[in-house]
């Protein structure tokens, strides 16, 4: 079969929910009172006579590997599309319900898991349907004001997280670095105008930490860029390796920052009508943390005081589950010249940078939080310094060497695809 | 800086202890030698310049008894200070030097009081007046010589003795690493043996000097004893038939140490190993009699660890409970000096010998850092002699303080900073250029 032009089509609808329901986030559960923003699903189809992708966007925290494996299936099912041909991709916001378990939560919100399941498919039909004549092309801006390694080396503690509340006069370092590298995939219609966007940065977006139910970052990116658009076009957000990385600023200065890098990027992104497609997924087995014992007890009651609990439950309920490993899944989808690799979790950027360092693509983006969530996943360095992602909680699973492993493999499904 | 005939004197004084001294790292009181103590010393001139190398079979010196020490073999001698070496060989069963132990001891020994604090300045002064009695004979003893360097590459002698665990950071070696834990080594070692070959007019040698990195430590009970560097000495006039000094100089060991070092047959199988590489490379030496010589030193002012609050407390109380009482005292007693002084004062020096250089640091230095000055040094043969005219403590890397650990403890005399190393690296580095281009 000959690869045809370009055909891309987008499809978006709503997965809110009702007030009550427990929203996500570390140690801080809180019921929802409101909405501050619509929670979406996104769906974008591409499709040469080939091969048929689909990217999928969700506004949640992150999916449960057994729902992921639920909707993956589905979609494929309905969609006439392979599994591995399938990036379900969650935004990680904070303004969601649980629907993977977290630390200091005990279960998920098994109604907004189910409502997913069911409804994301049909968006994903959707956007097929609504397949048009398109381009694709990928650029990309150097933004390293807008984020910062929030692993910070102390004199006297290690590492601890920024967030955390660092002692006066300890300071010392970062403990790795950022990816500065902001990307954006520009799907053209045919008068060459931009009619889906999908904006890939390591960074970890925490600005929803109330009760009300929100998209949070990803909503107002869109909500900004349709203005200075003045159209409606649609963004999907592509959660990047950002497990040790946090935004700088507020949300208003983050939105106009990310918004202005994703104008800059899409008006310099030139486009290519016939371009090939392809996919390739690998099953893989993990090893899991040391839960055998409260081994990190001492650091988290220094560092983190209020968690001492939770992540003692923590470990009682990863040993009441018993698992002997974490079963995942890395995907890679060659995008003509430019490669998308799915990381599943929240992996360090450090991953990231490996993989565009060695992916033989020409420009290489890489989501995090792909397919069903394995929480942090963090490097073998970051497990000799302590902090709060190397505390093994049901949200925190993959063991030493984990993340360096995912990497390399999916370094090496790259030079599979080219 | 010319090169001049090189003139070569070498001399060897035996230090008789009394029995009854507390040893470096072993018992209270001494009760008998497993093996001879020595003063070693190797005095080189070339017309322009004089240095001096003393290797003592000691744990340590403290900066105050080395700076005596070199200043009364500058007034007898004439040898310049900033070119005299006083290079320790850290035995742990030699009688103990360092006042800057004195709390360690007041904890862990019931009779250390007073009187043991006046023997212990007693002998000291004993050794200073061997050091200056050495060095005053191998200046007499100078005659023309020839000096180069051999080396070898012997890896399968030591270990990093720091491991990284999989659950409580780096652990070292000796305290006892919990089963299931340990998955790899923290750093690297330094297989590199270098060997100094003096040589006389006829081209016998006739004095050797080795530099090797890992920990001399074999024997910790209650009889002195010089360990590897008496036990090589042996060997060698054993193999050789004859007796030709060898001097030991011991690199940065502060995270290495010999395989098998605490088993019955360690110190044998580290001494064999070691007179084995002397013996197969001490004749490819190709020496020069017309040589240039030379010194530098640095004095240099070191940030300390934290002693602000009891960090470490977790950490020794998980890997070396015994420690738990003995740690707070040390903290309060840093405390008590940082009062005084903020920063601790010590030295680097630089010396010249022909083709290669020979650094003296006064800590137990991590071999990161000797590697770090070799990669970075100009000369062909670089080595670095630890514990040389101060008894600093540990000097860690800054990984090591992120693993933890031993040796980032403020304890013993082990109180410079994470900082502290590299800047020791970048100024020795800076005084080899300087020696290198003059």
């Amino acid at each position: 079969m000959t690869i045809q032009r370009l055909k891309a089509g987008v499809a978006e609808a709503e997965i809110s929910v009702k007030a009550g329901v427990a929203l996500a986030a570390e140690l801080n559960p809180r019921p929802a009172k409101g909405a501050r923003t619509p929670l979406m699903a996104k769906a974008l189809v591409l499709d040469n006579g080939e091969e048929t992708l689909a990217v999928v966007t969700l506004d949640l925290y992150g999916l449960q590997s057994e729902a992921a494996e639920r909707l993956t299936s589905a979609i494929a099912e309905q969609c006439n599309l392979k599994p591995e041909a399938v990036l379900l991709v969650c935004s990680h916001t904070r303004g969601a319900p649980y629907t993977t378990p977290v630390v200091g939560w005990p279960g998920v919100h098994q109604q907004t898991i189910d409502q997913v399941v069911d409804k994301v498919p049909r968006v994903v039909v959707q956007a097929k349907a609504n397949l048009q004549a398109a381009s694709l092309g990928v650029g990309a801006v150097q933004v390293p004001h807008l984020v910062y390694n929030h692993r910070l080396v102390t004199r006297n503690m290690k590492v601890i997280s920024a967030w955390l509340g660092i002692p006066k006069n300890e300071v010392l370092a970062p403990e790795g670095p950022i990816d500065p590298q902001f990307s954006v995939v520009v799907i053209r219609d045919n008068h060459g105008f931009p009619f889906c966007l999908l904006w890939n940065f390591a960074a970890d977006f925490r600005f929803a930490q109330d009760d009300q139910v929100s998209a949070d970052l990803p909503y107002f990116v869109q909500q900004e860029l349709d203005a200075r658009l003045e159209r409606h076009v649609p963004v999907l957000y592509l959660s990047a390796c950002g497990g040790n990385i946090s935004y700088q600023q507020g949300l208003e200065s983050t939105v106009e920052g990310v918004t202005s890098a994703l104008m800059a990027a899409q008006l310099e992104t030139s486009c290519d009508p016939v371009i090939r497609l392809a996919c390739v997924q690998e099953k893989m087995i993990l090893p899991i943390r040391d839960y055998s014992q409260y081994w990190s007890q001492p650091e988290v009651e220094w560092k983190c005081p209020q968690g001492v609990d939770a992540f003692a439950r923590e470990v009682e309920y990863l040993q009441q589950e018993g698992a002997r490993a974490v079963a995942t899944r890395v995907q890679a989808f060659r995008l003509g010249p430019f490669a998308l690799v799915g990381l599943p979790g929240m992996p360090f950027v450090e991953f990231a940078l490996q993989i565009k360092e060695n992916s033989p693509a020409r420009a290489t983006l890489v989501a995090g939080n792909v397919g069903g969530y394995v929480g942090y996943v963090i490097t073998r360095q970051a497990f000799e310094d302590g902090g709060f992602e190397s505390w093994p909680a049901r949200s925190a699973k993959v063991g030493l060497g984990g993340g360096e492993f995912m990497a390399d493999s999916a370094v090496c499904m790259l030079k599979a695809l080219w | 800086m010319k090169a001049g005939p090189l003139k070569a004197g070498i001399a060897e004084v035996e230090l008789k202890p009394p029995l009854g001294l507390a040893t470096g790292d072993g018992a209270p009181e001494a009760k008998g030698f497993l093996t001879q103590l020595f003063v070693k010393a190797l005095a080189l001139s070339n017309g322009e310049e004089e240095v001096a190398v003393v290797t003592l079979d000691m744990l340590g010196i403290d900066r105050t008894d080395a700076l005596r020490a070199i200043d009364l073999v500058q007034r007898r001698c004439g040898i310049p200070a900033k070119g005299i070496l006083l290079v320790c060989s850290h035995t742990h069963v030699a009688p103990s030097m360092e006042s800057t132990l004195h709390t360690y001891r007041k904890a862990f020994h019931p009779h250390w009081n007073d009187e043991a604090i006046r023997r212990e300045r007693q002998w000291v002064d004993v050794v200073v007046d061997s050091i200056v009695k050495a060095v005053t004979e191998a200046k007499a003893n100078c005659q023309e010589a020839s000096i180069g360097v051999a080396t070898a590459e012997l890896p399968w002698l030591v270990f990093n003795r720091r491991r990284h665990t999989r659950n409580y950071g780096v652990w070292t070696h000796w305290m006892g690493i919990p089963k299931n834990q340990a998955y790899k080594p923290e750093g690297p070692i330094d297989p590199d043996f270098g060997l100094f070959v003096v040589r006389d007019a006829q081209f016998k040698t006739m004095a050797m000097l080795w530099n090797f990195t890992g920990h001399n430590s074999f024997n910790f009970g209650d009889k002195y004893s010089a360990d590897l560097p008496y036990t090589v000495q042996a060997a060698l006039d054993e193999r050789l038939g004859e007796h030709i000094p060898c001097l030991y100089t011991p690199g940065c060991s502060g995270n290495t140490n010999y395989f098998d070092y605490q088993k019955p047959y360690g110190l044998e199988k580290a001494t064999d190993e070691v007179t084995s590489a002397i013996i197969a490379i001490y004749r490819e030496a190709c020496t020069l009699p017309e040589v240039k010589l030379g010194s530098r030193k640095a004095e240099l002012f070191f940030a300390q660890r934290d002693f602000s609050h009891y960090w470490w407390k977790q950490d020794i109380e998980t890997k070396l409970p015994g420690w738990t009482d003995y740690g707070p005292r040390e903290i309060e007693r840093f405390q008590a000096e940082a009062r005084q002084n903020e920063t601790y004062q010590t030295d680097v020096t630089v010396l010249r010998l022909g083709e290669g250089a020979l650094v003296g640091l006064g800590g137990e230095m991590f071999v990161e850092f000797q590697m770090m000055i070799k990669e970075r040094s100009p000369f062909k043969h670089t080595y670095v002699a630890s514990y040389t005219n101060d008894y600093a403590g540990y000097v860690a890397t800054r990984r090591a303080f992120m693993g933890g650990s031993y040796e980032v403890w403020p304890t013993l005399n082990a109180r410079i900073g994470r900082e502290g190393g590299y800047l020791m690296v970048d100024k020795t580095v800076e005084l080899l250029h300087e020696l290198y281009e003059e």
